[in-house]
């Protein structure tokens, strides 16, 4: 094994670590406010990977300029389906609103089938398909923008619930909800704008992944068990310690992937997974409950 | 006075047991009569029937929400068409072995969960990981023929599991229905069942009343892990091939929870309800809308949402809820004339 | 006869001292009631005993064997049950069916269980309510349905915790008949309850808790004269005074 390869393997690592925590972060946001398991967050994803990919095939906008637009169509999007489907069903048992997100998710995921065929797309930015060279390193481009987006949208969301009356809204949703509605909080409401911010991240994490990955119906899904992995390891509902959790992750991945074949490297993840289910469900870092600040 | 309750209930069982012949008999006989494409139906009710009554024993009786039965489905699968296909073993040998395989892993599975008190959603995650590494390591590993999967050759004996008609793989998967739906019927007469239903409602209760939760919560599993292999190795040789995708894949584990959940968790009928609604709708989209892959699913989606919002406790549980309604209803008129304030309530 | 002993039992929560070297003693057939103001670690007591929580120290005898630190399903088994604070019934099961759940802690078979369940629903005054799903009764039955529970599975010694809170000035009486009831038929009662009066009017013997120590021990006539205890509870000395 050459040191160069190893230096790669760490350099990729932490990249698509930072790839990993953007796709958690919603997740884990979700789950911090509601304790809602989202199992349609990888389809949502896969949503904005599409507004990205026609915005660009259609009108030629560079990826990263949809952004905003992708941050639009999936904020209403996601406050839409806790407005209209699982605020119906807040006082129901857990395993409903993990269910109903699922129904979403095939829904979703299969209904892209329909309209967009399961053809595998990727597209070719000009200027971004070259890597940028430090010594024996090469750089992927669209990762690295990716990773820098991953560091930008934690601390956005940070600073948005610590910082702002709205996130002081929802972290009191988050810490008493019967409490919270006693003082004049709509909880329904905040929920749909808490689930909007993150099915937006969603939204945020499938248009960065276009430029690198392809864009297809089940794309979505391909991130989904990671982010499970990543929230989990993070503590859910704690952004720092997604982002530190994506690291792992991706370290984990592609530093396992230079020892061993195949996708053996999956089972190091799912290993990994396991153990802090079982022995610190809290996360690395505790969390649950929108700690977010450590 | 506990007798009478006795009674009612054995009478109770005795109609549905004249309700329950005709229909198993006619079921019997009506597979001989129709066609190939509705035979494949019928095998395919059957089939996610039983699948789905698998997962109900475990996550809708004792309430130990599941989200990776594919884990023992795929070792059921794997285990009686490695036996065959390597040792020359009959896979119904070979479901025998499964069967214990699965239950032996969903006793490690169960022991490490519930030792470290996993529950709800931490619970289910948990599932669905031990279900993917099993994946990866049976993708991984030539021994178990990795991803390319296991072709079963196709020999029609039907000491081998295989058979020249179809309609002998529906009486197998039907047996095998009727089977657990009768053993079922009769766990939940039992303290086995009841204690399912307690730990499910509350588990410090239960404790507190003498029942070793831990304990009867890996029963719980390793009965739904080791029926779950059985539909892993039906499966296996009615479709003749497998693969770590394919047994393993988390779409097996959505195929056992929906129609449990669309007919209703924690009933015995539950399952067959939500088996009978969603396979033909899915094989019907299927065969309509060929050209289009995945409508059957996106129409699960559908259903799903619809039937979550609307019948939160399934086709079953409205039913029920309806009846103890009516029953109210009833007693509070009786209760009413008694007290001789008759109001005419537009009731009947 | 000495039933149960607690030695030096002593609870902590994130290095908070919730039960601190409490020693407690329950003779055969006798009520003890138990007290204290809100947080004076009653009901962690409580769980000590009957294996809810891990002691941090300190020793339960139970009929002169260790217990300390039993599961809870292990505890029960010996011969101590116990109700909750807040009811935890099975919702989805019938009266009968949640007496039967303990009446399988002795019960061999299905008929015999159901038969024992049926007398303490009796008991307890509910045999008309046996088919009822249980999420439909009110708090008050949902409290006797609890009683009823655990005296099925044949306990020595039983723990009430607050089983009068939230209930009807006639339901209370009626409980506390009940209590009564049990205590006739062999069974001991250690009790936490919030309603003086009741309390003080069925316990042989009170113990007064408060930040997790034991304040004082003694007969209702004493505790109510004791300063400390007054002091303890302040505003609800009068409390105390008007049933005397």
């Amino acid at each position: 094994m050459s040191g160069a390869a190893i230096l790669q393997a760490t350099a990729d690592g932490i990249l698509m670590g930072g790839v990993y925590a953007v796709t958690a972060i919603g997740l884990t946001l979700i789950f911090g406010v509601m304790e809602i398991v989202n199992f349609a967050h990888g389809a949502l994803m896969m949503l904005g990977m599409y507004v990205t990919y026609w915005l660009f095939t259609l009108f030629g906008i560079n990826p990263y300029l949809t952004i905003p637009v992708s941050i639009a169509v999936m904020f209403i999007i996601g406050w839409l389906m806790q407005r209209y489907l699982l605020n119906k069903i807040i006082n129901a048992p857990q395993h409903n609103q993990l269910l109903l997100t699922l129904g979403v998710m095939l829904f979703l995921e299969n209904l892209a089938l329909f309209v967009w065929s399961p053809d595998f797309r990727s597209i070719n930015v000009p200027g971004l398909d070259t890597s940028i060279q430090l010594g024996v390193v090469s750089i992927n481009k669209p990762k690295l923008l990716a990773f820098a987006f991953a560091l930008i949208l934690t601390a956005v969301l940070f600073i948005i619930l610590q910082k702002t009356v709205l996130g002081k809204s929802i972290r009191a949703t988050s810490q008493e909800r019967d409490g919270a509605s006693l003082v004049g909080i709509k909880v329904k409401n905040i929920n749909a704008i808490a689930f909007g911010i993150g099915t937006a991240c969603a939204g945020v994490a499938g248009s960065l992944i276009v430029p690198f990955f392809f864009t297809s119906p089940g794309a979505g899904a391909v991130f989904l068990l990671r982010s499970f992995v990543v929230a989990i390891l993070g503590g859910l509902g704690n952004f720092w310690g997604a982002l530190v959790a994506g690291l792992i992750v991706g370290l984990a991945e592609s530093l396992s992937g230079l020892f061993l074949s195949g996708s053996w490297n999956d089972l190091v993840i799912y290993g990994i997974f396991v153990l802090v289910l079982l022995l610190r469900p809290t996360g690395l870092f505790g969390g649950g409950r929108l700690s977010g600040s450590h | 006075m506990a007798r009478t309750k006795k009674g009612g209930s054995v009478a109770k069982s005795k109609a549905m047991l004249g309700w329950a012949l005709p229909v198993i008999i006619i079921l019997l006989v009506l597979p001989w009569f129709v066609n190939s494409y509705l035979l494949n139906l019928l095998i395919m009710v059957a089939y996610g029937a039983y699948l789905s009554q698998c997962w109900n024993v475990m996550s809708g009786y004792a309430g130990q929400f599941s989200f990776g039965h594919a884990a023992f489905f795929g070792l059921g699968a794997y285990t009686s068409s490695l036996l065959f296909v390597d040792a020359g073993f009959s896979p119904w040998l070979g479901m025998i072995a499964g069967a214990l395989v699965a239950g032996l892993i969903g006793l490690i599975i169960g022991y490490l969960s519930f030792r470290y008190k996993l529950k709800g959603h931490y619970f289910a995650l948990a599932t669905l990981a031990f279900a993917e590494i099993l994946r990866a390591i049976f993708t991984n590993t030539p021994f178990f023929k990795g991803a390319m999967g296991i072709l079963i050759p196709i020999s029609s004996k039907s000491t081998m599991f295989q058979f020249s008609k179809k309609v002998y793989y529906f009486y197998v998967i039907f047996a095998l229905l009727v089977l657990l739906t009768v053993l079922l019927r009769y766990i939940s007469r039992t303290r086995l069942g009841l204690y399912f239903v307690a730990i499910r409602e509350n588990e410090d209760a239960a404790a507190a009343l003498g029942v070793n939760v831990f304990r009867y919560k890996l029963a719980a599993l390793a009965i739904s892990a080791s029926l779950t292999a059985l539909a892993g190795t039906f499966y296996a040789q009615y479709f003749s091939y497998i693969d770590p995708n394919l047994v393993f894949g988390s779409e097996v584990s959505i195929n056992a929870i929906i129609p449990a959940i669309i007919g209703g968790v924690g009933t015995v009928w539950g399952p067959i309800l939500g088996s009978l609604v969603l396979t033909p709708i899915s094989e019907l989209t299927g065969t309509l809308l060929a050209n289009y892959s995945g409508m059957n699913l996106m129409v699960y989606g559908f259903i799903l949402i619809i039937v979550i919002i609307f019948l939160p406790e399934g086709v079953m549980g409205w039913i029920q809820n309806r009846r103890t309604q009516y029953k109210v209803k009833q007693d509070k008129s009786a209760l009413a004339r008694k007290e001789g304030k008759i109001h005419e309530t537009p009731l009947s | 006869m000495k039933l149960l002993s607690a030695n030096r039992l002593t609870k902590k929560f994130l290095g908070l001292v919730a039960v601190k070297e409490v020693d407690l003693m329950i003779n055969q057939g006798e009520i003890l009631g138990l007290i204290g103001p809100n947080g004076a670690g009653k009901t962690t007591l409580f769980n000590m005993l009957s294996g809810y929580y891990r002691a941090d120290g300190g020793q339960v005898l139970f009929k002169g064997e260790d217990i300390t630190n039993l599961e809870s399903h292990q505890i029960c088994k010996k011969g101590l049950a116990r109700t909750f604070q807040i009811v935890k019934p099975f919702g989805k099961l019938s009266a009968l069916e949640n007496v039967m759940v303990g009446a399988f802690n002795r019960a061999r078979n299905y008929p015999e269980a159901a038969e024992i369940a049926a007398h303490y629903l009796a008991f307890v005054g509910l045999d008309h309510k046996k088919e009822t799903q249980v999420k439909e009764l009110t708090i008050g039955d949902q409290r006797k349905l609890e009683m009823a529970r655990a005296l099925a599975t044949g306990p020595q010694l039983l723990l009430l915790d607050e089983v009068m809170a939230g209930l009807t000035p006639t339901e209370v009486s009626m409980v506390m008949d009940l209590v009564l009831k049990v205590r006739e038929n062999g069974v001991t009662v250690l009790m936490i309850e919030h309603i003086m009066a009741a309390l003080m009017k069925l316990s042989d013997r009170v113990l007064v808790l408060h930040h997790g120590e034991k304040l004082a021990e003694g007969t209702p006539a004493e505790i109510v004269k004791n300063p400390k205890v007054a002091e303890a509870y302040l505003g609800e000395v009068e409390m105390l005074a008007n049933y005397q």
